[in-house]
């Protein structure tokens, strides 16, 4: 298959809108003379993905063993190292297929299994790039993406903390990874997917990553059930200086994530990491804020919550929104993501261990709102869309939820989800890996 | 309550029995073997340390069914909120 042009990257972004007039001039994955090849596109998409695996390990597996108890740290961390390894087959395999080439509105299809056909022509003259980012070799863009599709799971590992037997999570992520993560991301990233269609923006994976987690994960946290004793003991978490480190690294990362979904070295990608940072700090600041006014106190947690929920919720909007947006988008995210992981967690009533919807979820429905409303066209070259970004939004949360929810009822006939009582008593540590914090 | 009070009183034996006798000791055993948690009372009163003897002290008072003696410490009393306040927060929520 051929490749259009090299203007489709410039005109598409990651998460941008195609015009169907474009769209159909966009075949798919194919060869393009090497020379085609931009290499300092090439240069800051290898570092962005490197900054994007780095979110998850060790960025994701610190930031949540440092919010669990000492008996589940090690446990808590495992699973985003074992979650790279289970997305990084499944993608190569299939995953990577289903979600980025063109077959029907709703799903890939499977020219790339195995990722068949990708790479150098014989004589080495031609190299093959995605319809998507045509200034990159596509072994880049597989492995960018690839790091997109590992985190996702991993921050839905947050909601089931302290309880899920390890054979069963392995099992879920992998189906969760197929049957979840690549439809919604062929759904708003593929030029071909009906979101796209709408006209939904999501520029870095606010809907299809963090809206995705969210849902997923309180649908797990519902079907799982609260951990013993939740609501009348305390779970003090074991050390939340790990949970500083971890937060740092996924802001650092999240540049990576952000301004490398510009899939290009340019003017774009400079705004999406400044509007990232600002968006951040301002998230930050709410949070304290908040907690000042709340709880007479800032605490260290508080504000590490609040570095996330402002990069989540600016996420789908970095690529089109200007400084001024960022402001607003940060400190919107900061309150609503405290309500989200205070009030809202109380009325749900679900033991979402870490807190995944109420950041995640609700920090992406807010950016995918925001972006609908703050799109610059000097810095995207579109408006926003409110009634395309609440269908993107209201499609995630039901296609999510209830293939979760299915996935997990289908899981748990095979391999039990939950560890018994005993087990959650001495700790995942030692009943599900046989390691323990000294 | 006893058996976390135990677990902190465990915590503070381990880290002075390991810088004055270089001895490691198991926190959790202390706290469900009575008499391997006696044994490691006796071995750190022996050591003539006053930390040392005051948390097997402490200790000591559990294992005797009484409350632990308060540590007399006037930065706990001069910092609100007190470690019980910071841990009723992490009920039934995290943040």
């Amino acid at each position: 298959m051929a490749v259009s042009s090299g203007v489709t990257r410039m005109i598409l972004g990651l998460g941008g809108l195609m015009p169907a007039s474009v769209m159909a001039a966009v075949a798919g994955p194919g060869m393009v003379p090497v020379t085609q090849i931009s290499a300092g596109d090439t240069a800051w998409m290898l570092t962005a993905t490197a900054l994007v695996l780095l979110m998850t390990i060790p960025g994701l597996a610190l930031f949540y063993a440092g919010m669990v108890r000492k008996k589940n740290v090690l446990s808590t961390a495992f699973q985003s190292l074992a979650v790279t390894c289970v997305v990084t087959l499944v993608w190569v395999v299939v995953g990577y297929s289903l979600a980025f080439t063109p077959s029907s509105f709703f799903i890939g299809g499977f020219d790339r299994v195995l990722l068949h056909g990708l790479g150098f022509s014989p004589d080495g003259a031609e190299i093959s790039v995605s319809h998507i980012a045509s200034s990159v070799p596509e072994a880049v863009f597989v492995m960018f993406q690839l790091t997109f599709a590992i985190i996702t799971p991993a921050l839905l590992t947050g909601a089931f903390a302290e309880r899920i037997r390890f054979p069963a999570m392995l099992l879920f992520i992998a189906l969760w990874s197929l049957l979840i993560y690549a439809p919604i991301a062929h759904w708003v990233w593929e030029p071909g997917g009906w979101l796209a269609a709408q006209g939904v923006l999501d520029f870095a994976g606010g809907t299809v990553v963090h809206i995705n987690a969210g849902i997923a994960g309180l649908v797990c946290a519902y079907m799982l059930g609260p951990r013993l004793g939740y609501g009348r003991v305390a779970f003090p978490p074991f050390n939340l200086t790990y949970t500083l480190l971890g937060a740092s690294l996924l802001w650092v990362g999240w540049f990576g994530f952000n301004a490398g979904s510009a899939v290009a070295a340019d003017g774009r990608a400079a705004m999406a990491m400044l509007v990232t940072q600002v968006a951040t700090a301002m998230a930050v600041l709410t949070w304290m804020a908040l907690e000042w006014w709340v709880k007479s106190r800032a605490t260290l947690l508080g504000a590490c919550s609040g570095a996330v929920a402002g990069l989540v919720a600016i996420t789908p909007a970095s690529g089109f929104v200007d400084a001024g947006g960022a402001l607003i988008i940060g400190v919107v995210a900061g309150i609503a993501c405290y309500w989200g992981a205070t009030g809202l967690k109380q009325v749900l009533g679900a033991d979402d261990a870490l807190d995944v919807f109420g950041i995640h979820g609700i920090g992406g429905i807010v950016g995918a709102l925001l972006t609908g409303l703050l799109a610059n066209p000097a810095v995207g070259g579109m408006h926003g869309n409110m009634i395309a970004q609440t269908t993107g939004v209201i499609a995630t949360l039901v296609y999510s939820g209830v293939g979760t929810w299915v996935i997990l009822l289908l899981v748990n006939l095979v391999s039990p989800l939950r560890v018994s009582a005993d087990d959650e008593e001495d700790g995942l540590d030692i009943s599900q890996h046989a390691e323990r914090i000294i | 309550m006893a058996d976390t009070e135990k677990t902190a009183i465990a915590a503070h034996l381990y880290v002075a029995l390991r810088r004055v006798a270089n001895r490691v000791i198991d926190i959790e055993w202390m706290a469900q073997n009575e008499e391997y948690a006696r044994a490691i009372i006796k071995f750190a009163v022996e050591q003539g340390n006053e930390e040392l003897a005051r948390q097997a002290l402490r200790y000591q008072a559990l294992l005797d069914g009484e409350p632990a003696p308060r540590e007399a410490s006037a930065r706990a009393e001069a910092t609100p909120p007190s470690a019980d306040t910071v841990k009723k927060r992490y009920i039934g929520t995290l943040r």
